[in-house]
């Protein structure tokens, strides 16, 4: 079985997609190739694909949609010709739940069909801000599931149902962990430590609010 | 959700040209329209083929 991965991040080797890659393909014993759509001509890659038998993109969630690059990629594939191809999506995104990435679940789902791949399913992981700002161990769970799920991709071409299961949770967050995150969002002890580290970064801290199409 | 700016929101009606494989694709992108503007606190309730688009309205 012949694997190509793309990167659909436009942060390229940047991201947090990136780290998501790197930690899949550490558990394989002949790591994948990688393609990186914001890098490499849109052309080229959807020609290139045709020489694997399975095509695994890793992405970040932009509201909950897929970002533009890969969209423009995939407008440049063609349907496969001969059956037996597969494809697969592992989708990361700020938004705690995993639920938030459904709508473009469905459409990944769809997409596939019609372009006369199996459909491998989509993994996503939400709360995935930040992640390529802190510590290794701040992640070891994630990067050793993501490992698991490459392990698992390596020898059986699948993607290994309990390990999904276990990154797709929360699903959807209960209304009392709600409370208690914004109980901890008004005393500082959110990930807006992250979001506000970020926004000093870029001298933005105080223009959060800003009102562009009014001001 | 975001965090809302701006005091209100604009309402927006999308018509799309309607040149969808199946009911099934038709039927993810109009959720998907939904969803977006209900993110950025736009009212939309009007999500139609550009062939129910009627001049009389406006």
């Amino acid at each position: 079985m012949k694997t190509l991965i793309i990167n659909g991040s436009p942060k390229a080797q940047n991201g947090n997609t990136e780290i998501f890659i790197k930690k899949f393909i550490n558990g394989m014993k002949s790591p994948c190739e990688i393609c990186y759509a914001a890098k490499e001509d849109r052309l080229r890659i959807a020609n290139y694909m045709k020489e694997f038998d399975t095509i695994i993109v890793f992405m970040p969630l932009y509201v909950h949609a897929m970002p533009g690059i890969v969209m423009k990629l995939i407008e440049c594939m063609e349907p496969a010709v001969d059956g037996g191809k597969s494809m697969g999506f592992i989708v990361q995104s700020g938004f705690m739940e995993s639920a938030q990435s459904k709508y473009l679940e469905r459409y990944l789902s769809v997409l596939t069909k019609n372009l006369n791949y199996t459909y491998l399913g989509t993994v996503i992981r939400g709360g995935s801000a930040g992640i390529y700002m802190m510590p290794e161990k701040m992640n070891k769970r994630l990067f050793r599931q993501l490992s698991t799920l490459g392990e698992h991709f390596e020898i059986n071409g699948t993607f290994n149902i309990e390990t999904v299961e276990e990154l797709a949770s929360p699903n959807k967050l209960s209304k009392g962990k709600c409370n208690l995150l914004q109980f901890l969002g008004r005393l500082g002890l959110s990930d807006n430590i992250f979001w506000n580290t970020m926004l000093k970064n870029n001298n933005a801290r105080d223009r959060v609010l800003d009102k562009p199409f009014i001001d | 959700m975001h965090i809302p700016r701006y005091e209100k929101y604009p309402e927006i009606e999308v018509y799309y040209q309607d040149d969808f494989a199946s009911i099934e694709d038709k039927k993810i992108y109009e959720d998907y329209i939904y969803r977006t503007f209900y993110q950025f606190y736009s009212k939309c309730e009007i999500v139609k083929p550009i062939t129910q688009f009627s001049l009389e309205e406006v």
